[in-house]
């Protein structure tokens, strides 16, 4: 099956790891590990997604030095990227390749808009290939 | 005090992983999707017949094929690993701090780097450091 004729919600997957804003980066690398992900998202007190932290961002952090002491919102991603599920799948993955990202954020439609609830990463396209 | 401080400068040699997963250039793409999935990697270093290193298969270079072949042309069934991969094998020597290494892979956007053995006109692949070796080495904190 082609990616144009399946919808995002159909390969993503769901639940969001998130960490606050003002965590501190142990805490944020700890995090990673114990889901084995490659990144998480960064929510305010609010409960808006602002920022993605990835394992490069950590790594960034790492080579500049004094990383411990920093906090999430200090090396985040300011660019989430938010789609809802009944997008083609074929459109985010072009979304994805052409701003360079390596993931989406999945917010539900309707009464409760702009609530994540999942997320759909370069993993999952490769799953779906892997199973064709 | 000098060498107190060489001691705790973590090494590449420190945190990289010996061996290496590969793949064939005719390894098709689904195949090689399944390969990075199964083995939870980004990317596969691209073997000829030899046993030469050719190229590095990453998950974006993957999704690209798969995404431009299928919707455009629909032959992304005969797609391989030698169509898709690029060139670059982005190297590394072993002896260098892990931040170092760190900020290499920033310069040049990967999330990898691969300590090469180079003989009688092959290059292979030996070990890698990849950027989740570098993380857990922030967690373990030693």
């Amino acid at each position: 099956m082609s990616p144009s004729s399946k919808l995002v919600r159909d390969v993503m997957h769901r639940g969001v790891i998130i960490c606050w804003a003002d965590e501190q980066l142990i805490d944020v690398a700890l995090r990673l590990c114990e889901y084995d992900i490659n990144a998480l998202f960064v929510l305010d007190d609010s409960g808006r997604a602002v920022g993605v932290i990835s394992q490069t961002d950590l790594a960034r952090a790492y080579a500049k030095g004094n990383w411990q002491e920093r906090t999430a919102d200090e090396i985040m991603s300011t660019n989430v990227v938010t789609i809802t599920g009944d997008i083609p799948l074929d459109v985010a993955i072009q979304v994805m390749l052409d701003k360079k990202i390596h993931r989406l954020l999945i917010v539900q439609g309707g009464r409760t808009p702009n609530r994540p609830v999942g997320v759909l990463s370069l993993s999952d396209i490769v799953s779906e290939m892997a199973s064709e | 005090m000098a060498a107190t401080r060489e001691q705790t400068v973590k090494l590449v040699r420190d945190l990289m992983h010996i061996g290496v997963i590969t793949c064939r250039t005719n390894t098709s793409l689904v195949e090689a999707a399944a390969i990075l999935l199964r083995e939870h990697l980004d990317s596969l270093v691209v073997l000829d017949e030899r046993g030469h290193a050719v190229g590095l298969l990453g998950q974006e270079e993957a999704i690209a094929a798969y995404s431009r072949s299928c919707v455009i042309t629909r032959t992304c069934d005969s797609l391989t690993a030698a169509e898709v991969m690029r060139p670059e094998i982005p190297e590394i020597p072993p002896d260098i701090p892990a931040a170092a290494a760190a900020q290499i892979m920033l310069d040049q956007g990967v999330r990898g780097l691969y300590l090469m053995h180079h003989d009688g006109g092959i290059s292979w692949p030996a070990a890698v450091l990849r950027v989740e070796d570098v993380l857990r080495h922030l967690v373990d904190g030693d």
